[in-house]
């Protein structure tokens, strides 16, 4: 930074804090931010946006097998049926999760995620580690999760860019027979769609 | 379950905030408010956050939000700078 750095008070903004509050400052100035429309960003990430979406997504894959297909051939316009589109989400691909291929994502050079079906990502997605060892050693850094892949099932790691994102489809679990797409929906979890977790079996059905 | 090294945050994570303080929350929207503007492509705001993240994992790590924040604001300030040159006040 070619400012002297601001003495540190300890009641007072950090310096981060005036960073940004500055920039806020001079962009809203110069015409090219309203305040508004950041305060509506952030309530729609912080609050309205999230992975419950992706859970409807593979909720209804798990029940409507042409839906699946479809799902599986253009993904970004089956999201969009349901009613989830937008920043981040403009072209996705959903991959399967079966008895022989085990799919997770990561995106190696920043935090591309699909955000409609999903939200912003957790930080350990943003972090070195993990982004340096999805691709390195996929199945510890699965381990770590809890998650154990059989030695004769194949991991698929998926490096996500700007131009495309994807989303797990998780393998619906057992037990599950008699469960319609809402139940099925609250089972799913943001990790399975990241393909770091699997979907539990539940433990006695509602 | 023994960890190599610790994957921050993670497999407790589901419920976590989605930004750790309001400055987060701000730079984040800020950068996505401008590429909606038209003042960025999200594939030109990808690339810088890319190559700042790149420069950063040179000598450090991204091991929370704080630390990936100040790297996104980082970018923000330079896809902005880029602009003032374009526009001098």
């Amino acid at each position: 930074m070619p400012d002297t750095p601001l003495p540190h008070h300890s009641h007072g903004p950090s310096d981060i804090e005036l960073r940004v509050s500055r920039l806020e400052k001079l962009l809203v100035d110069k015409g090219l931010v309203d305040p508004a429309a950041i305060d509506a960003l952030v309530d729609t990430y912080q609050n309205q946006v999230g992975p419950r979406n992706g859970a409807r997504v593979v909720a209804r894959a798990w029940t409507d097998e042409n839906y699946k297909k479809q799902l599986l051939e253009n993904a970004t316009e089956s999201i969009m049926e349901l009613g989830y589109q937008g920043r981040q989400g403009e072209h996705m691909q959903v991959v399967e999760n079966t008895d022989t291929v085990h799919n997770m994502v990561v995106c190696t050079l920043c935090s591309c995620y699909p955000w409609p079906v999903l939200g912003l990502p957790p930080t350990w997605y943003k972090a070195s580690s993990y982004r340096a060892r999805a691709v390195s050693e996929p199945r510890a850094v699965l381990a770590e999760f809890g998650v154990e892949v059989a030695e004769d099932v194949e991991i698929r790691v998926w490096d996500s860019t700007a131009e495309i994102r994807y989303l797990v489809l998780p393998q619906r679990p057992a037990g599950t027979e008699e469960f319609n797409e809402d139940d099925l929906a609250k089972l799913v979890t943001r990790d399975s769609m990241i393909g770091v977790g699997l979907v539990q079996s539940p433990q006695s059905p509602s | 379950m023994t960890r190599i090294y610790p994957l921050p945050g993670q497999p407790e994570s589901e419920g976590e905030a989605v930004f750790d303080a309001p400055w987060q929350a701000h730079a984040f929207a800020m950068a996505v408010h401008l590429n909606e503007q038209g003042v960025f492509s999200w594939a030109e705001w990808s690339e810088q956050l890319a190559g700042l993240i790149e420069n950063h994992e040179m000598h450090a790590t991204i091991q929370n939000s704080d630390d990936y924040y100040r790297v996104w604001l980082e970018a923000l300030e330079a896809m902005t700078r880029n602009l003032d040159s374009q526009n001098p006040e």
